[in-house]
């Protein structure tokens, strides 16, 4: 995979990030994939896939002050950049362009 | 069942091993009433092997290439009076044979293994510290690092030497035979090359794993010689066990300073 693409699960984080704006953080975007895909998703690889998000340039993180329900740990909170954004508009395009022709293709199943 | 706490165990394997504070003030902070210790359990473990995915992967080549290294003799040896002496060897020389993946008792390539770098990382940070403890100066991570991989190079080329002079005045090999074909420095120099090279190759692999990965490339290659030798040896003794964990336990103090120092070197 080159350092432009992401993975399918790059892009729910991607896309779940830009969802949540200010308040977009690990558990938070764990939620907020899960609500909406249905599956269990774990924070660690959430984690795992924000370092590679933001190594590619496409989230940038910031650390808030610690907060005692945290155990005294801070929160890490994601911000999507121009390039993250262009990207989720293109795979949504691209998505979007590639949709048209599948009930064609479903009927040629059935 | 569900608690307020999160299981301790888990906890302190997160604490102690993810390296993301952040990820375990998330997991804290999630575990409540609606989240079971199972989650917290699972969300651990899968943490945990994301983080050290790269470290595993590495693990797995490194065994394999010491399986492989150790099966490659050095040119100018006996093979079958080598076999013949490594069998009625016992004591130390296992231990040792051990800890270089079992390539010792084959004179392999890897048979000095990553031991110099060890020692000569341990030596320099060890004399560092004691410098700074002294006279309060600070050593400049690039020259550690210089200073231990010229040390390292050196305590393999006399490593090297040890190993060809001893294979060579070896008159005890059962069956009477002889375990080097020609002695000298036709047998020496080539010998002591190779075997260097293989430790410097070694080196190599383990700088670029410190450097690039999420691992402590000295203590994956140490530790990746310690599996393959141990599955070659025919019984594991308590006495070789225990030497096996002091090494490991030494070797992962060094391996922690120089890694710091090998990555302070570059920036």
């Amino acid at each position: 995979m080159s350092r432009g693409e992401f993975s399918h699960f790059e892009l729910l984080v991607l896309t779940a990030v830009v969802r949540l704006g200010d308040r977009a953080y690990g558990v938070n975007i764990a939620d907020e994939i899960e609500a909406h895909s249905g599956r269990d998703v774990i924070v660690g690889s959430v984690y795992a896939a924000l370092d590679r998000l933001e190594d590619k340039g496409f989230v940038t993180s910031k650390l808030a002050d610690p907060t005692p329900e945290r155990g005294g740990r801070a929160k890490k909170y994601f911000r999507v950049t121009g390039a993250g954004l262009r990207h989720v508009r293109e795979a949504q395009r691209v998505l979007t362009a590639l949709w048209r022709g599948v009930p064609k293709f479903k009927e040629g199943l059935t | 069942m569900t608690s307020n706490r999160p299981p301790s165990i888990a906890l302190w394997l997160l604490e102690r091993f993810s390296g993301n504070d952040a990820l375990v003030g998330d997991l804290v902070e999630a575990f409540g009433p609606r989240r079971s210790t199972l989650w917290f359990w699972k969300q651990t473990l899968v943490a945990l092997l994301a983080a050290h995915a790269n470290a595993l992967l590495a693990l797995t080549g490194l065994i394999a290439l010491f399986a492989i290294g150790r099966r490659v003799a050095i040119p100018g040896v006996n093979a079958d009076a080598l076999a013949a002496l490594a069998a009625g060897t016992a004591g130390s020389f296992r231990i040792y044979d051990a800890l270089s993946g079992g390539g010792l008792a084959r004179v392999s390539v890897l048979a000095l293994a990553i031991h110099p770098y060890t020692t000569a990382a341990t030596a320099v940070e060890f004399a560092t510290w004691l410098r700074r403890l002294a006279f309060g100066r600070i050593t400049a991570s690039k020259l550690i690092v210089r200073g231990t991989r010229m040390l390292a190079v050196l305590v393999a080329g006399i490593q090297a030497l040890g190993l060809t002079l001893f294979l060579e005045r070896q008159s005890q090999v059962p069956g009477g035979l002889s375990l080097v074909e020609h002695p000298g420095w036709t047998f020496r120099i080539p010998a002591i090359l190779v075997l260097t090279c293989g430790t410097v190759f070694l080196m190599a692999i383990s700088d670029r794993l410190s450097r690039t990965g999420s691992a402590n490339g000295l203590l994956l290659v140490f530790a990746a010689g310690a599996v393959v030798g141990l599955t070659a040896l025919p019984t594991l003794s308590l006495g070789v066990a225990l030497q096996l964990a002091m090494n490991l336990a030494i070797v992962s103090i060094t391996a922690r300073a120089y890694r710091r120092d090998l990555c302070a070197s570059v920036r």
